[in-house]
């Protein structure tokens, strides 16, 4: 029992009648009464809520390996590297492998897949990094505080334009802009080892360029917020003495702002990194979803882990086995390990930073 | 008089202390400061932000090889006169200002002036120290590359000269390459000294930069700053007026905005003729 | 000759830095451009494939196979919309506070981690499951309950976090005002923090809707595709949506198909716009009392 110190409950009623006294003494019990109750709930309620992520996230796992563990006893760890994808003979009669149903004459391997992945969330980052950390330096130093906010405004645009907007933009648009534009260049390009990879037809709207150039703007967002929070923690009083040095702009922001900010923007790139990887029907509808081979120049068609899910599920069911499904489980699995160590590394990397090992004095006081 | 040609611009050479009337006692530099060529030159000069005036119609001349503390209560405008000097106010939105600073013979906000070598060779100390997110070695050394004050080869001895000169050497030359945030508030302070001491500043501007420190880096600051002089000349504004009293020759006492009274440590501490001036040195006010 | 740039030598070394410092801001002002231009272009196609076709009857009747309009399209992305907003709003605002105000150490690490490596998770993989788990594995079929929970899953991550982050943003200095005057935790929770919050909590929900709006990969197996208004039956009643028609028919031979695919992409751009604009009245609405400079 816990004394509730509260001396004008104790006291007789009227005995002074001083304005700020309640009213009624029993609406002022059932209040307190209430207000324990409610402090105690709240924070359980919440905490039911907190834990939902939780179980969403084990659920997901779970799902996904339960789907995918025949596909992963049958197709190996050659899965991760054999080319491959052959969906078999869906009239043929299902054979047994290890207990698992599926269609004869089956072969799937993921390597193209993972190879398109990594391939166009690096042509992607390489598009997105220097415009976002350009735009943030410009925005935080240079910018009147309206136009910043109009700045922040692009942002949130990005972020809310729907990733199959991106997706016909891509296709309908920036494909036949580039491929018509850079036709000329393409051709011309010196066949020799790296140079090679430029060189070549540009196939119409489809493929590697356009997937990395959309997913490049649509990770833009996520790199530039985060630059332009990070640039605006950089203490004016470091920025003002180097001014007082009588540095410039440029030498201020090499000097001050790229060291104090590097690591962070470097978690960030990653960060958006995780984002290009995953990122589904703006890729599903740019690559030219090819199966089965690498991309030999970046203009051809490719496809990514993400994409091929989607755009295989529906023709996955037709699959009688169910084999197929399975398949996609797995491709799931792949593609999972690969964003969270993608997310793992740029959360180390933001860590290190808001903890950070430069500034520990200067961030604090 | 061009007295530009007087001083070396790249001060490899340190300036010899020829000048007789500095080389005397405090008293002599007070006695003769018509004489002496004026490092700065303020005249009638008021700034506002947005519009609001926060320092109006101040006069005043720096002679050079002199040390200045400006003092008053807080809010008196002493950091905006000081952060005006050498137009660090500039970049604020809303900043205004009319009236003249000269540097020497030269026009400190007039037109075509090179702001880097203004900052240059009118440096700045702030309150709290701010050393750069690099080594301490960089903190000293990249100033002086920023104007290639010196050959890449010789950065590294004027580095150690600096941090001598500082007596930070000592304490620092076993971990060059460390964070320079490692360093204790008073290390930093002096770090931030010599980082501006490095680009060979004619005039240095300190505001208030021992307020965040303990006592023996204080003593450790004020001691560098009678050293400093004549070399340099020194401004420093001060919310202390034992510290004024002990580093300065003239003092300036800022109150809402104005200069009330300038004049030498003796005569405003111990004969003041304005009598808030009086009022202030005493304690009463602020 | 300028005093302030005495030697010729440094007059050269100024000129060459200040050079240095114009290249900058030129790169980094394309950038910016980089950053503007793709939106006026990307929203700027869609306006202008939409408007020449543009009927009314696109917001008054349903689709009719590959034709008509898409009526039950933008009545399926609303209810959706207001769906996500209940379940996830509740769900991830209560997250956020427990979060930001109860959590202890160990326990707030973990939550912390699970919200991070959800946010993490491709919207594909959770229309796989919620496909799998759902619609198979419990046989609801496609239903709008299956897409709101894989919806909810997907944009949870995002309004907890916004909320813990608007909540631990809230100065230190009102709590103790508040402690001090005897106010109980329930009390400063509701009346100050959440109040103080309360602009960065909403814009950080109004934001999850629209990213909720313009999914697909979550939708097209769990809601499927409905030429029908949508229905709240758990089992076998799919939904229809405005991003389904910009993916299945942009590159459709024919005429009526295509003219769906783009008019959905307006709808879209004019919804998720509208978004944003609400996002910002309300948040300028709601820090009207707070410190300047904050929130």
């Amino acid at each position: 029992m816990t004394t509730v110190f509260a001396p004008e409950l104790e006291k007789a009623p009227g005995s002074n009648g001083s304005p700020g006294r309640p009213f009624h003494m029993l609406s002022l019990r059932v209040a307190r009464l209430w207000g324990a109750c409610a402090d105690r709930a709240v924070p359980w309620v919440t905490g039911v809520f907190a834990v939902v992520p939780i179980a969403v996230l084990v659920a997901i796992t779970v799902v996904l390996f339960h789907e995918a563990l025949p596909a992963i006893r049958i197709n190996g760890i050659g899965f991760l590297t054999r080319s491959r994808w052959d969906v078999g003979s869906g009239y043929g009669i299902p054979i047994k492998v290890h207990g698992v149903e599926m269609a004869p004459h089956t072969s799937y391997g993921a390597w193209p897949l993972i190879l398109g992945t990594l391939e166009s969330s690096a042509l992607a980052l390489v598009i997105a990094v220097p415009i976002s950390v350009g735009a943030a330096i410009i925005v935080v130093e240079k910018l009147p505080p309206r136009l910043s906010r109009w700045a922040g405004i692009c942002l949130e645009v990005l972020v809310g334009i729907p990733s199959v907007i991106y997706g016909l933009w891509g296709i309908l648009t920036l494909g036949p802009f580039l491929s018509k534009h850079l036709a000329g260049i393409a051709d011309h390009v010196p066949d020799v080892p790296v140079l090679r990879f430029f060189r070549g037809p540009t196939y119409g709207a489809e493929g590697l360029l356009v997937s990395g150039v959309v997913l490049g703007i649509m990770i833009i967002p996520i790199i530039a917020s985060t630059s332009r929070d990070l640039i605006r923690q950089v203490p004016s009083s470091a920025k003002e003495g180097a001014r007082a040095l009588g540095m410039t702009d440029f030498e201020v922001v090499r000097k001050v702002i790229w060291p104090w900010t590097r690591s962070g923007i470097v978690g960030a790139s990653v960060l958006g990194l995780g984002r290009a990887l995953g990122e589904t029907m703006a890729v599903a509808m740019t690559s030219g979803a090819v199966l089965g081979t690498t991309a030999h120049s970046i203009f051809s068609h490719m496809n990514t882990i993400a994409a091929t899910i989607v755009s295989q599920l529906d023709s996955a069911f037709a699959d009688g086995t169910g084999f197929e499904v399975k398949v996609l489980a797995e491709l799931g699995l792949v593609l999972i390990v690969i964003t969270l160590l993608c997310n793992f590394g740029a959360k180390l990397l933001l860590k290190r930073f808001g903890a950070s090992a430069i500034a520990p004095a200067a961030m604090g006081n | 008089m061009n007295t530009v040609q007087a001083k070396p611009v790249v001060a490899e050479v340190a300036v010899p202390a020829s000048n007789p009337a500095v080389a005397g006692p405090e008293l002599e530099v007070a006695g003769t400061t018509g004489a002496l060529p004026k490092a700065m030159t303020v005249t009638g000069f008021t700034g506002a932000f947005s519009g609001k005036t926060i320092i109006e119609d101040i006069s005043l001349e720096l002679a050079e090889g002199s040390i200045t503390a400006i003092v008053g209560p807080s809010g008196c405008g002493k950091s905006t006169f000081l952060r005006s000097l050498n137009r660090m106010n500039d970049r604020i939105p809303g900043w205004k200002c009319n009236g003249s600073v000269r540097f020497y013979d030269q026009d400190v906000y007039g037109q075509g002036v090179d702001l880097l070598s203004l900052r240059r060779r009118v440096g700045m100390v702030f309150q709290r120290p701010n050393p750069f997110p690099m080594s301490i070695e960089e903190n000293v050394a990249c100033g002086i590359k920023a104007h290639r004050l010196v050959p890449r080869s010789e950065v590294r001895r004027r580095v150690q000269d600096r941090l001598e000169e500082v007596g930070l050497w000592k304490a620092v030359h076993d971990r060059l390459h460390d964070s320079p945030f490692r360093l204790s508030g008073g290390q930093q302070q002096l770090l931030c000294l010599a980082r501006s001491l490095a680009v060979s500043p004619d005039v240095l501007l300190l505001d208030e930069p021992t307020s965040s420190l303990d006592p023996i880096s204080t003593e450790a600051v004020e001691q560098l700053l009678k050293e400093l002089v004549p070399d340099i000349t020194i401004v420093i504004v001060t919310h202390n007026l034992a510290q004024a009293r002990r580093v300065a020759d003239r003092v300036a006492f800022f109150m809402d905005g104005r200069l009330v009274e300038t004049g030498t440590v003796q005569q405003i501490f111990e004969d003041p003729r304005r009598i808030e001036t009086g009022q202030y040195v005493s304690g009463r006010i602020g | 000759m300028t005093l302030v740039a005495a030697t010729p030598h440094e007059k050269g070394v100024n000129r060459a830095r200040t050079a240095g410092d114009t290249i900058m801001w030129l790169v980094c002002g394309l950038a910016l451009a980089a950053l503007v231009l793709p939106i006026i272009w990307i929203i700027g196609q869609v306006i202008a494939r939409a408007i020449p076709h543009f009927r009314w009857s696109f917001l008054t009747q349903p689709t009719i196979g590959n034709g008509g309009g898409l009526s039950q399209a933008v009545l399926g992305t609303l209810v959706l919309m207001a769906m996500v907003g209940v379940i996830a709003g509740v769900t991830g605002v209560g997250a956020g506070i427990y979060l930001a105000e109860y959590a202890r150490r160990r326990s707030a690490i973990l939550l912390r981690g699970a919200t991070e490596v959800l946010a993490g998770v491709p919207s594909i993989i959770v229309g796989y499951v919620g496909f799998t788990a759902l619609a198979i594995g419990l046989k609801w079929k496609f239903s709008i309950w299956a897409a709101a929970i894989a919806l909810t899953a997907i944009v949870i991550p995002y309004i907890a976090k916004t909320t813990e982050l608007a909540l631990r943003g809230v100065p230190g200095s009102f709590r103790e005002g508040a402690e001090a005057l005897g106010m109980r935790d329930i009390l400063i929770l509701r009346r100050i923090s959440l109040r103080a919050a309360s602009s960065g909590i909403i814009t950080g929900l109004i934001m999850a809707l629209a990213i909720s709006v313009g999914e697909t990969a979550p939708l097209l197996y769990t809601a499927f595709w409905s030429v029908h208004n949508p229905t709240f039956g758990l089992h076998n009643s799919p939904v229809g949506y405005l991003t389904y028609p910009i993916w299945t028919f942009y590159n459709y031979p024919v005429k009526s198909a295509t003219y769906l695919a783009t008019e959905s992409a307006f709808f879209l751009v004019i919804l998720v716009g509208a978004l944003i604009i609400a996002s910002r009245l309300v948040s300028r609405r709601l820090s009207r009392y707070m410190p300047l400079g904050q929130g």
